[in-house]
């Protein structure tokens, strides 16, 4: 093999794709980053067998090879070089790479890429095409529901189902439920319904945060990996095996009382509570009370923290149905409230002890459910 | 490959390549038998049938890309779960990363394998917490306990594994396997006697000039023990409790290298005691009369003159104590203590009163 690209472009493909590679591992080869001519590129390639990456570097290649290296020690190396052109070689049948670059020459030594773990590239199977700014606030909305335990393996991961043009994406931990739909731009004849890990989401919705063009995303022959290409970058997501409950039961379908509140100064409330909710088993309560004679709807927010004393703040609310009392683990309610990206939320209650909904107001493609928490009123 | 490239085992390979080709195999299986005769590598050899590329009559082929990469243990679904280095024990972290590992879909083969070798490594919260994947693994998992002490696991883990038995090798099958992996028929003849059946023991013996030297030298050294006087014997003792507890070497491995199986705790003494209680048996057979077939029949001579200055029944005593010693060892006896208590009642040669 021989290539030459430039220190920054080679320094860029590798952090992206080092957000793959194993940090601790039982197959060592996965601590390795993959070099591989392809075409008039680059193609530089991780996984930790739970994500893989895949990222492509401009460059001149004179000669094809492949090669895997320590992925941190070639890293670290490349960042530390000069904004310059960069040389590789590999002599034939040799495990060593050879770099140059200006005054400073290196060999590192690597492993045999025939060993390294395959990963797959988007192929012939179904594929949809969704817009990125669309994809990541949908993953930003329902990722940090999913459960973080092992107990439950299909709670860690994001139930992800493509049908009918619109991608659903839904987490839960047994505590609550967030459900995220977007259209796509272009889908497939068929159903897919998927669990991705929601690691592999969040390190989606990292490299989604450049990107422009739509993003292809497809699922393996034997629906084991989730392929999502971006310009210049693949990422694969190993698919978590189970089947995820049947959420939709858990969506209220009715309510006793609605609240529309502003989502600034519902959020605000809500985080100067939760700093007594923290010494008080994280309770925050909310009173919900309807326009009455002379005054407009209001919700009450009140934590309290044994001996150390209490909070109380109330907000303009817009009230439909019965006056109507809840509470929430402040972490739960903060955690909704701060993904929302609309100016009001809508609060809906049945009784004290049932599950609270949150909807952004005049956004039809989210819903968020949260169990109450159990208290003496 | 219908004999799964396996020496001996037959019914062991027939049970498992039948309940594959069937489509019933369990999900969780136990492989139980003395160490080297070949648990291990049939373990692996089910992973490969599980994930081999060929067609279902020939699997494992042991030549595909599947194959290959499980042998070397670089397969992504196939899953090791042993003693790390510088540890005693399989710990229950390993088990949950484990679990966590099992809990995705299948990387590059047909399903995730996940062999625990030694099985009986696991101390008892890892054994709990590995009773849950055992009920109920993940979809497309195949679990493969490998031991050598099946007591030492929790009867609710051996209740929910196939358990398939593995056996010592009959000594003319094995030297007719290694006579046809090249060697000698006199040099196979030798090794699969030496090694009393135990396809593990004869290979590594053929491969390496040295320790069939080192096996020599620890033949020589057992049938020199009766003439040991006692300060000498306190003083192997110590020697051979330090071997028993020295750190296996793994540590010093390549970083780079694939993991594999760890050795049972102590197996260079296992290695030692398997020798000197080969010996014993011998001196007890021939106690019994000539003729009868001894493990180390180049040393028939002096074999046969220790046993002419004993009786049968002190014969037997001394072999006790070697296999006594293994069970003090296993069930956590202070190693030196064990070791002295055996080296002290094997017989003293011309000591008038316990040579007969």
């Amino acid at each position: 093999m021989r290539v030459s690209c430039l220190q920054e472009n080679l320094a860029r493909g590798l952090a992206v794709v080092g957000r793959a590679v194993a940090t601790r591992s039982t197959l060592p080869q996965t601590t390795h980053v993959l070099l591989r001519t392809d075409g008039g590129r680059l193609r530089l390639a991780a996984t930790n067998l739970e994500i893989a990456i895949t990222s492509w570097v401009g460059a001149q290649v004179d000669e094809e090879g492949s090669i895997t290296v320590p992925a941190r020690l070639f890293t670290e190396f490349v960042n530390s070089l000069p904004n310059e052109r960069i040389d590789l070689a590999i002599a034939p049948r040799a495990r060593q790479l050879r770099l140059t670059c200006g005054r400073n020459e290196a060999t590192i030594s690597g492993a045999d890429p025939s060993d390294f773990p395959p990963i797959p590239e988007v192929g012939d199977g179904p594929i949809a095409r969704i817009d990125p700014e669309a994809l990541r606030t949908g993953i930003s909305q329902v990722e940090f529901a999913a459960a973080t335990d092992d107990t439950r393996p299909v709670l860690t991961g994001v139930h992800t189902l493509l049908e009918e043009g619109v991608l659903t994406l839904a987490a839960a931990d047994g505590f609550r439920l967030a459900v995220h739909r977007l259209p796509v731009e272009e889908a497939p004849g068929e159903r897919i319904e998927i669990i991705v890990p929601a690691r592999a989401m969040r390190e989606l919705q990292r490299l989604l945060a450049d990107e422009e063009d739509p993003v292809v995303f497809t699922v393996n022959e034997t629906r084991s990996q989730a392929l999502f290409r971006l310009r210049n970058v693949e990422m694969v997501a190993q698919l978590v095996q189970g089947t995820f409950p049947n959420y939709g039961q858990l969506i209220p379908q009715e309510h006793r009382t609605r609240a529309v509140l502003d989502l600034k100064e519902f959020l605000q409330e809500t985080r100067r509570a939760a700093i007594f909710a923290r010494d008080g088993s994280n309770i925050v309560r909310l009173h919900i009370e309807p326009a009455a004679e002379g005054a407009v709807g209001r919700l009450v927010v009140w934590a309290r923290a044994e001996e150390l004393g209490e909070h109380r703040g109330e907000l303009d609310a817009l009230v439909e149905g019965e006056p109507a009392k809840i509470a929430f683990n402040a972490k739960y309610l903060q955690d909704v409230l701060q993904v929302l990206d609309c100016s009001q939320v809508a609060l809906e209650t049945t009784s004290p002890t049932s599950p609270g909904v949150f909807r952004p107001v005049g956004l039809e493609n989210y819903v968020h459910v949260v169990m109450p928490m159990f208290v003496q009123w | 490959m219908s004999d799964w490239g396996l020496i001996g085992q037959e019914r062991a390979v027939r049970a498992l390549s039948a309940a594959l080709r069937q489509g019933r195999l369990p999900h969780a299986h136990l492989l139980v038998g003395p160490a080297h005769v070949g648990k291990g590598t049939l373990a692996l050899r089910l992973a490969q049938a599980i994930n081999c590329l060929a067609p279902v009559d020939e699997r494992p082929c042991l030549a595909c890309r599947q194959c290959r990469r499980i042998e070397s243990f670089l397969h992504a679904d196939l899953h090791l779960l042993t003693v790390e280095p510088g540890h005693r024990e399989v710990r229950i972290a390993q088990v949950r990363e484990l679990e966590r590992a099992l809990s995705l879909k299948p990387f590059e083969g047909r399903a995730r394998v996940a062999i625990v070798d030694p099985a009986d490594a696991m101390n008892l919260e890892a054994q709990n917490a590995f009773l849950k994947t055992l009920e109920e693994p993940p979809p497309d998992t195949v679990l493969v306990l490998v031991t050598c002490r099946e007591t030492a696991l929790l009867p609710t883990i051996r209740s929910r594994c196939r358990r398939i038995a593995l056996g010592a090798v009959p000594v003319a099958r094995l030297a007719a396997a290694l006579a046809a992996r090249g060697l000698s028929p006199e040099e196979a003849e030798r090794l699969a006697r030496w090694s009393e059946g135990r396809p593990g023991v004869a290979l590594s013996l053929a491969a390496d000039p040295e320790l069939r030297q080192r096996r020599e030298a620890e033949v020589e050294r057992a049938l020199s023990l009766p003439s040991l006087p006692l300060p000498r014997r306190l003083a192997l003792a110590d020697e051979l409790a330090q071997l028993f507890t020295a750190p296996d070497g793994r540590d010093r491995q390549a970083e780079d290298a694939p993991p594999v199986p760890a050795p049972r705790f102590g197996e260079r003494l296992w290695w030692v005691l398997d020798i000197w209680q080969s010996v014993w048996r011998d001196i007890l057979l021939a106690c019994a009369g000539p003729g009868a077939p001894i493990v180390n029949a180049e040393r028939g001579a002096e074999i046969e003159r220790l046993a002419a200055g004993l009786d049968t029944g002190r014969a037997a005593e001394a072999l006790l104590a070697v296999w006594r010693v293994r069970r003090y060892l296993e069930d956590n006896v202070n190693p030196r203590l064990a070791l002295e208590e055996m080296l002290l009642s094997l017989p003293e040669a011309g000591s008038p009163g316990r040579v007969a």
